[in-house]
């Protein structure tokens, strides 16, 4: 077996309706710039990344999450991700009205000590929507700071999206 | 890379496809290298030949401010010092009071600083970019600029902060035309609407920084590693070679 992993950076993301979006942020660090979405306290935002299910084989699918806290030093972040999955002439289900299957969900809590440290949390997703080698598949990262679970102030500030799956 | 405009007749224009005045964005980075020479140095016009009416966005060099214009003027900030890039946009959301926006924030920030103005009715006849030019009287942003956007509606904030990260058209409901000025070799519309400028002067190329061009990073798949080989065995009396249920064969 061989744990396949789909890195996403900065420039991977996509966006949907207005009102929704996530900032772009890049902060001048003292030795390089960091740079990342940032994801509000109070409201859902949420933003897009494209994949393809690569040598896909079976079981869950793993959403590692990258994040840092732009203002926090304590509290509760929870960070939700949806799949939706297109098996390309065998679905025929339209593209443009596809849904996403129900959303998994993590409840992250700061580590303190160092506001901004790097944390990364993992979102186990076993709602697949039928994934299948070599779908194309639309994964939909949200922060859900309007959920009472969702204490943290502040932004959350996602660097790094990594997807991990068996290929057996 | 970035296109370098100079101090004198060089600019990207168009006479027609023009974005309505009520529903207009314009946006791109642009950095500073000096004077233009002119009072005003130029980033965007939407203007009639008299330039009695206009949606601009431009720097006045007596103030030191870079202001939006419509039916008067409001300063959005002061000019960005020489080299250093910044995003600069114009929003035109109607005619009336305040329906004009110009936006600005410098490649270390993550907000905008904005202005608005009213503005009346236009006859649009001119869209001018990095220079205006009236009659002979030129008031060209000398200095570089890059990736410049054009949609027929009026983004929101959040959706403009995006734009002004990312190389591609992320938002891409409405647009006008999408000058990338990647070199002064390849200044032409990718927005698919095929709307190429007309330029003035005679561009050159520059190494300009890549602010605002987030793009996708290359995708790298994990590639399973190669079967280990077994072992095989030659003996005097041949090839023994190890089955895939352990048994050993004389081939």
């Amino acid at each position: 077996m061989t744990e396949r992993t789909q890195v996403f950076e900065r420039g991977d993301w996509s966006f949907g309706a207005a009102g929704t979006i996530p900032g772009p942020v890049r902060t001048m660090g003292s030795e390089f710039p960091v740079e990342g979405l940032a994801f509000d306290a109070g409201t859902n935002e949420q933003a897009f990344l494209q994949l393809a299910a690569q040598d896909y084989g079976q079981g869950n699918v793993t959403v590692r999450i990258e994040w840092y806290a732009d203002t926090a030093s304590s509290g509760d972040v929870v960070f939700g991700a949806s799949l939706a999955a297109i098996t390309p002439n065998t679905d025929t289900q339209d593209i443009e009205t596809k849904a996403f299957d129900a959303e998994n969900t993590v409840t992250d809590t700061h580590l303190g000590t160092t506001g901004q440290r790097l944390h990364s949390c993992d979102i186990a997703v076993p709602n697949l929507d039928s994934l299948a080698n070599g779908d194309a598949v639309w994964l939909r990262i949200r922060r859900l700071g309007a959920d009472g679970a969702d204490t943290m102030t502040g932004d959350a500030i996602i660097t790094r999206v990594k997807v991990l799956y068996s290929d057996v | 890379m970035a296109v370098r405009f100079d101090a004198a007749t060089d600019a990207l224009s168009r006479g027609a496809n023009f974005p309505d005045q009520s529903a207009v964005t314009v946006c791109g980075w642009a950095s500073r290298s000096g004077a233009g020479g002119g009072t005003l140095e130029t980033l965007f016009a939407l203007r009639n030949n008299a330039f009695t009416q206009s949606l601009v966005i431009q720097h006045l060099v007596s103030s030191g401010q870079i202001r939006v214009g419509g039916t008067g003027t409001a300063n959005i900030r002061a000019v960005p010092a020489n080299g250093v890039p910044f995003f600069w946009a114009l929003v035109g959301a109607g005619t009336g009071a305040n329906q004009v926006t110009g936006y600005i924030r410098t490649f270390d920030e993550n907000t905008f600083t904005s202005a608005t103005v009213t503005t009346a009715t236009i006859t649009e006849e001119t869209l001018e970019l990095f220079n205006a030019n009236l009659a002979g009287t030129q008031q060209p942003w000398n200095g570089l600029g890059w990736n410049v956007k054009c949609w027929n509606r009026a983004l929101t904030v959040p959706e403009l902060l995006v734009e002004s990260f990312y190389r591609a058209v992320k938002f891409s409901s409405s647009i006008n035309f999408h000058y990338e000025l990647e070199s002064a070799a390849a200044v032409y519309d990718i927005s698919g609407n095929v709307r190429d400028p007309t330029v003035g002067g005679t561009l050159t190329t520059d190494d300009g920084c890549q602010f605002g061009m987030w793009r996708p990073r290359r995708r790298r798949f994990m590639q399973p590693a190669p079967p280990t080989p077994r072992p095989s065995l030659k003996t005097s009396s041949g090839l023994l070679l190890e089955t895939g249920t352990g048994q050993v064969v004389r081939l």
